[in-house]
């Protein structure tokens, strides 16, 4: 297979390493207080490798809090990504979603929580 | 079967997906279910310009997605935009007036903030003359936000200390339009994206600077097997992902390789003779002036910028050189460009060489073909380069040197004649020289971080806020605490993005409204009332006329009705901009003359650009599709001969490393919206520096070890990232980070381009060190 590059938003998907910096002023730590959701979902417009869209939705469809769905178009398929906060539904975006071999870009179109 | 609230937000979140894939708006009845009113409106984040869909429940901001209806983005937004709602609501959004007193910011009311303000400006201007008060605003301001300001300035104290930080940015895209073409801004469209055949990437990391853009070119190549792109970039971006050929110069030899890019087609014969005998003319500079040559005096220029040349100089293999040559000639091609030409001591030169390019190829004017530099910020090209909010310039085309453009404006503002001064005023980096040695008394800085993004960072940042007898005096306008200010003497909580009402212009023209959906916290206000109370004081202490802008300003509806007044019978041509229509309209593209005028893709072309149909540039002679550069001398845009000449600070034993800066997908500029996500903050917690593997074992340096990176006029400290992106030799930094060991501006130089002022953020030489 034709190696492709991992994509987010159209870029190369990378290991991003490193712990929470102490900030100067450190007003951010409290940055959610506002808003710290029980339930988020996602959903997600994802470019696909065409030859590798059945294995890639039989792929996202096994990964917890995730769901693939039929777009009706050979290279983009959607994927809804349920999570129990920002936080988790974007490191299922970075850290799983965009792991899946053929999963070219991964564009979250929609965010919505409670 | 009842859908309870999970079914109905997961039901909502597909439709949102499915009507974005297939460009159609989402269904009415999931929209009618909700208890959220969608609003359209426009991101604020890059100059892509993203058309959007806010949802808003109890005035909150709850929901942002993108919105499918919009003509260019199509419902795509990127991660940033996205996180716009919690940026909104972030605990730390400044609230109340403050004001520094004994060395402490104390709350203040806004009458006492403002009365403090009135008084000081009041009194700089009596003692020392209108020069000695300043205006550092924004490519995030607002049009109206900064029209109003430039008119405050120039037209009601007299002085053109106005500037903005575009400078920082856009300048030498600017400078490369008017002197290559007459005036500024691009001629093509975000439509050309979809006729192109070949994407010149220059100095951009669209993938994550411009990621909506990008895909839109992804998708165009996986759609076309023949759509094929070349990037030039000494870094190995992510946009080298999807490169045919990348062409990686020594950062700062770029210009050999341009025109060694020339060189092959001229000798190929691969230019377009008709079009270069219509349209176009070339010049040198000699003794300091230009100089008229003709095309062979062109094809002798480039003789000493043989491929094998511009190898010697750049260190790009001759044959890649001639094999973009080569594909960029057979295109249709389109030009993408942004900061790795622009922020450069030789960006106009650069700018002029993309264009010379496409003028001498003839591909300009049409599908598919044009040079388009992006712009890094929303509102760089509608608020800042078009109403004029720079030193040099006043709104829509014209120029303080220009007395007829002077008395033109002095006219529509209803400012006394003679008050715009003829000579520029102080461009960036000479005002905040200035400001150092107290020249410059009073400064209000303006929806930016100067604190933070001013190259060679120390010597201004003392000069906005080191105790001294005489210190100026700084206002700063904001939405979150910065390291800006933190150096002020005033600071006023403004109102952010869907808090207020007002105009974006962004990179293709086309200028989009954006409504006031959601209540600024605390006693924060929007930037433009602001402004009037601004004008209001000084009317009142007589350093302005009584009712300068008091008597005929006092809506930014009102401001918006005076600015589409000041474009008529220019280049720029929006009478035909309504507020109305920009309500119902997904943006519309300038020139559009008449209420009935559906806005310009393509400028310059016959039958597309109404400045040829009607007003001081009409041609009738020109048939449908014929191409006329009304605004350039002669008619005819200009090839410039430009030399090939290096950056300001070649490296050397001392220093031998090249340091160039950037951006990262998740943050934006220095970080002051984007690190109040969490989610975001945490994709990029911390700075790196990228180092090649090569450099890193001769330096033993290992991943995550602190580096001390040092040049000339600082240092920053910050952890390694080994990685093949940056070429052997070369570093690079995003600069979005604001602890003081990560402040890479400190390190960077502020020589800047003589002609567009344009700093050169992206070469200096540093000296590296395991910390």
């Amino acid at each position: 297979m034709q190696a492709q590059p991992k994509t987010e938003g159209g870029i190369l998907f990378e290991e991003r390493v490193g712990q929470e910096t102490s900030s100067r002023r450190d007003p951010r730590k409290d940055v959610d207080a506002s808003t710290k959701p029980s339930y988020v979902v996602v959903g997600v417009l994802c470019r696909v490798f065409p030859p590798l869209m059945g294995e890639v939705c039989e792929c996202i469809d096994s990964l917890p809090g995730m769901e693939s769905f039929s777009l009706g178009e050979r290279g983009r398929v959607g994927v809804l990504i349920e999570a129990g906060s920002f936080d988790q539904a974007h490191q299922r975006l970075q850290e799983e979603l965009l792991q899946v071999e053929g999963v070219q870009a991964a564009w979250p179109i929609s965010t919505q929580w409670e | 079967m009842a859908m309870n609230r999970r079914d109905f937000l997961r039901t909502s979140a597909m439709a949102a997906v499915a009507s974005v894939a297939e460009g159609k708006a989402l269904a009415s009845s999931t929209l009618e279910s909700s208890e959220v009113t969608w609003h359209k409106s426009v991101c604020r984040f890059c100059g892509t310009g993203c058309g959007v869909m806010l949802g808003i429940r109890d005035k909150k901001l709850v929901a942002l997605r993108g919105d499918p209806k919009h003509p260019t983005t199509k419902g795509l937004v990127c991660a940033k935009s996205l996180f716009l709602p919690k940026i909104v609501h972030a605990p730390d959004r400044l609230k109340h007036p403050m004001i520094r007193k004994n060395g402490k910011f104390v709350q203040a009311s806004w009458d006492e903030a403002m009365k403090l303000i009135g008084d000081r400006f009041a009194d700089s201007i009596r003692k020392h003359g209108p020069d000695s008060v300043a205006y550092y605003g924004s490519g995030q301001a607002l049009s109206e936000e900064s029209y109003l300001a430039n008119r405050i300035f120039k037209g009601g104290i007299g002085t053109n200390n106005v500037e903005g930080n575009p400078r920082l940015c856009m300048a030498s895209a600017v400078g490369g339009y008017v002197s290559t073409f007459g005036k500024d801004e691009p001629m093509g469209c975000y439509d050309d994206i979809d006729h192109a055949k070949v994407f010149f990437l220059v100095g951009s990391n669209t993938a994550e600077c411009h990621p909506v853009i990008f895909d839109q070119i992804l998708a165009r190549k996986e759609a076309h097997n023949d759509v094929l792109v070349i990037v030039c970039d000494p870094r190995k971006s992510p946009v080298t992902s999807i490169a045919d050929i990348h062409l990686d110069p020594v950062p700062g030899y770029d210009l050999a390789v341009f025109h060694a890019m020339a060189h092959v087609i001229v000798k190929e014969k691969k230019y377009d003779a008709d079009f270069i005998a219509k349209q176009c003319q070339f010049k040198i500079v000699e003794n300091g002036r230009p100089k008229k040559v003709d095309f062979e005096g062109y094809v002798k220029f480039l003789d000493q910028y043989s491929p094998e040349q511009a190898e010697l100089i750049s260190g790009v293999p001759a044959q890649k050189i001639v094999e973009a040559a080569r594909l960029f000639a057979n295109g249709p091609t389109m030009t993408f460009w942004t900061m790795g030409l622009n922020q450069r001591t030789r960006g106009v030169w650069a700018n002029n060489l993309m264009h010379n390019l496409h003028l001498i190829t003839g591909q300009i004017g049409k599908p598919g073909m044009t040079p388009f530099s992006l712009t890094g910020q929303p509102n760089a090209c509608g608020g800042v380069r078009d109403t004029g909010s720079l030193c040099h310039i006043l709104p829509y085309g014209r120029s303080v040197k220009k007395a007829k453009h002077r008395a033109e404006m002095e006219k529509i503002w209803g400012a006394k004649p003679g008050t715009i001064k003829p000579k520029p005023g102080k461009n960036t980096i000479e005002m905040f020289r200035a400001l150092g040695r107290n020249e410059i008394k009073a400064m209000l800085i303006l929806t930016t971080n100067p604190g933070q993004s001013l190259p060679n960072l120390t010597p201004y940042r003392d000069a906005m806020g080191k105790a001294r007898p005489g210190k100026p005096f700084i206002v700063v306008l904001d939405i979150f605490p910065t390291r800006t200010t933190e150096l002020a003497d005033v600071i006023l909580p403004a109102a952010m993005w869907s808090e207020k009402l007002g105009v974006f212009g962004m990179s293709e023209r086309r200028y989009q409204y954006q409504p006031a959906l959601v209540t600024p916290p605390g006693e924060a206000r929007p930037d433009l009332e602001i402004l009037l109370d601004f004008a209001g004081l000084l009317e009142e202490r007589g350093v302005i006329p009584k009712g300068y802008v008091s008597s005929k300003l006092k809506t930014c509806d009102d401001v918006w009705n005076e600015m589409r007044h000041a474009s008529k019978n220019t280049a720029y041509d929006f009478m035909g901009m309504t507020r109305d229509r920009l309500k119902k309209e997904r943006g519309i593209r300038w020139p559009a003359p008449t209420i009935d005028h559906p806005g310009t893709a393509r400028r310059f072309v016959k039958g597309e650009d109404p400045i040829l149909d009607h007003g001081p540039y009409a041609d009738d002679s020109l048939n449908e599709g014929d191409i006329k550069f009304y605004a350039a001398k002669d008619y005819r845009a200009t090839v410039w001969l430009r030399p090939a000449l290096g950056p300001a600070e070649p490296v050397d034993k001392e220093y031998p490393y090249i340091l160039s800066t950037g951006r990262v997908l998740e943050h934006w500029h220095t970080g002051t919206m984007t690190m109040r996500a969490p989610e975001l903050k945490r994709a990029y917690p911390e700075a790196y520096i990228e180092i090649n593997p090569v450099d890193a074992k001769k330096l033993g340096l290992r991943n995550r070890d602190m580096v001390r990176i040092t040049s000339r006029r600082g240092e920053a400290l910050i952890k390694a990232r080994i990685t093949g992106m940056p070429r052997v030799g070369m570093v690079f930094v995003p600069w979005c980070w604001e602890d003081t060991n990560s402040l890479i501006n400190r390190v960077t130089i502020d020589a800047y381009d003589p002609g567009s002022k344009q700093p050169e953020f992206k070469i200096c030489a540093v000296k590296l060190a395991k910390a």
